[in-house]
């Protein structure tokens, strides 16, 4: 399957039209063609990748739970097609933008914009975009849907790559896929998607995750922390509290030159140790 | 990426710090190789202070490269062989995409019990003992960014330049062509008609270049005046920050590095900014030309025998 990617024009036009064709995004229908004219718009890629032809996906409302599940299906699915991209080609934002709005439009609307489609009511929009700490997001409809094609379907968001929906998958995907265990090379993109707070708060708010090796180490000790204690116990606190600690840790320590093991070992450790303390205020 | 200002918990040595004394570290670039396929970046360091130098010959310290390349999300670190103070980083370009930052440390290489050196300040230090972790921080220095012009140089100068419809909605002007500088590309906004025009006659090839001189040209012609500016604008001015922000804009560096090729010296040259712009874009004055009388004498042509058939 050759890939291919927008003109650099066509996408500037698309990035900067966003509010005007919020119908259009929200449609089934392919509208680039009579929107560009017939111009050329897209440029074929001699890339050739394995044919992916769908994504899991479903028009249905879905739990956390459920979307988690959806990930890691797709994870495994697109990185399994596309894994003789180079880190370059994958950061192609053209490219990537060209398949959300083409090939994979139908998984994009199922699994960023059936809120928007369904729902008139701001309220009931549970926005995955919204960084959970921040509470005073007080954007109109509108607005939230202008932010979710620009992130999901463009690489406009705040994360690029990481927020865009099929770019995502990818990265996920590189950055968790384990070689050193060929029995079940995806387990730690399994521990990733525990669930959406956790892998934000992996993949974005951990500094020392933008290196693989960093990455792995903390996916371990997530991954032996749900093992011993359930994963209902990880919740959002003893994670958020650990990537605070990996911070500030990562200011005056190079944690690049900890090998895997170390890192584990120092995520895993102070996870224990803040629920034992936790475990005691409260009792 | 730069970091905001960090407060440690043990001596550090760097430039911005006094907690030594009479003491530096610093890594520099000796050499870029770059081919099609590989880049090979040599750096040396320099290190004056007796106590981390005995870490070092101990073994209880490492001087390391820390590489990061946002664009396409690659970061590792290289540590330097003991006793050698130059390394050569092999890097495949299918991993890098636009600028390097490359900064030296010098981290400990396993935990330090009672660290305190001669050379720390004693004003804040005196008597006072440090436990150092692995991997902590001892010396870091400024770092420096590597610009990798090889891509821009492969393609087109017309690359840098990027084509926009203007948007009546956005803008309340009307004028056919508004060039803007102040982003990565140059960007040209065609009111409607001029981009629809432009749009149909880009699909036949040979009359590119004449788009090319109608368009492009003009502007490019507006960008040397612009860098000639920058250039002539002093260091410690007003407009220091804006000067070197547009020195840092990709299509400002890909015009520098074309020129320095053609060794033209922008700054000092006595060709016109027309010259020096057709030259960049190819003779364009006159392949735009020659390209147009092509078409035109292609269009008589056929319209001549046409004539002859019809009077036949």
């Amino acid at each position: 399957m050759n890939l291919a990617l927008f003109e650099e024009s066509a996408y500037e036009k698309l990035k900067d039209n966003v509010e005007n064709n919020i119908q259009k995004y929200l449609n089934d229908t392919n509208w680039l063609d009579e929107y560009f004219d017939n111009q050329n718009y897209f440029a074929p890629s001699s890339k050739d990748v394995n044919q992916l032809e769908k994504l899991m996906h479903s028009r249905t409302k879905k739990s956390s739970e459920d979307k988690c599940l959806e990930d890691y299906a797709n994870v495994i699915n697109l990185y399994s097609a596309f894994k003789n991209l180079t880190t370059i080609q994958a950061s192609n934002i053209y490219m990537w933008s060209y398949l959300a709005h083409t090939r994979y439009k139908e998984y994009v609307l199922d699994r960023w914009m059936s809120p928007f489609m369904e729902s008139a009511n701001s309220d009931e929009i549970i926005d995955e975009d919204e960084d959970i700490e921040d509470e005073s997001n007080k954007e109109t409809l509108e607005e939230k849907i202008i932010k979710r094609i620009k992130t999901r379907f463009l690489v406009e968001g705040r994360r690029k790559l990481f927020d865009n929906a099929l770019s995502r998958l990818w990265w996920f995907g590189y950055m968790t896929y384990d070689e050193n265990t060929p029995a079940n090379p995806w387990h730690l993109t399994k521990t990733l998607l525990t669930d959406q707070t956790i892998c934000t708060d992996v993949i974005v708010n951990t500094r020392c995750c933008r290196n693989r090796k960093a990455m792995k180490g903390v996916l371990l000790a997530l991954e032996e922390f749900i093992e011993r204690y359930g994963k209902k116990n990880v919740g959002m606190n003893y994670y958020r509290a650990c990537r605070k600690y990996l911070n500030r840790y990562g200011a005056v320590t190079s944690i690049d030159f900890l090998n895997t093991e170390e890192i584990k070992n120092l995520a895993y450790n102070y996870m224990v140790e803040y629920r034992e303390k936790n475990l005691l205020i409260t009792k | 990426m730069k970091r905001a200002k960090t407060e440690f918990p043990h001596p550090l040595l760097s430039k911005n710090r006094d907690d030594y004394i009479n003491c530096d570290f610093e890594v520099s670039q000796k050499e870029l190789i770059e081919d099609n396929e590989k880049i090979l970046i040599t750096l040396n360091y320099q290190l004056s202070s007796s106590g981390l130098q005995e870490l070092l010959n101990a073994k209880l310290a490492k001087v390391i490269i820390k590489l990061e390349n946002n664009g396409a999300s690659y970061r590792n670190i290289y540590e330097f062989e003991y006793q050698k103070n130059e390394i050569t980083i092999n890097l495949n370009k299918d991993k890098i995409v636009g600028d390097i930052e490359v900064k030296g440390y010098i981290i400990a290489n396993t935990d330090i019990g009672n660290f305190s050196l001669a050379e720390h300040n004693k004003e804040y230090f005196e008597g006072v003992n440090f436990t150092i972790r692995k991997g902590d921080i001892l010396a870091e220095e400024p770092g420096i960014v590597i610009r990798l012009y090889s891509s821009e140089l492969e393609k087109p100068v017309a690359s840098i330049f990027i084509i926009k419809m203007n948007d009546e909605t956005k803008t309340k002007t009307n004028e056919s062509i508004i060039p803007k500088f102040n982003k990565d590309k140059i960007e040209i906004i065609l009111d409607k008609s001029t981009y629809h025009f432009y749009s149909r006659l880009r699909k036949k090839k040979v009359l590119r270049k004449y788009l090319s001189g109608v368009i492009i040209f003009p502007v490019l012609v507006q960008a040397i005046v612009v860098m000639q500016n920058i250039y002539a604008t002093p260091a410690d001015s007003e407009n220091e920050y804006k000067v070197e922000s547009f020195k840092k804009l990709r299509w400002f560096k890909a015009i520098e590095k074309k020129l320095d090729k053609m060794e033209i010296d922008i700054s000092n040259t006595p060709l016109s900014p027309v010259t020096i712009s057709s030259k960049l874009l190819g003779d364009i004055v006159y392949s735009a030309v020659s390209g147009l009388k092509e078409t035109i004498d292609e269009l008589l042509k056929s319209k001549s025998i046409t004539d002859e058939s019809e009077e036949e």
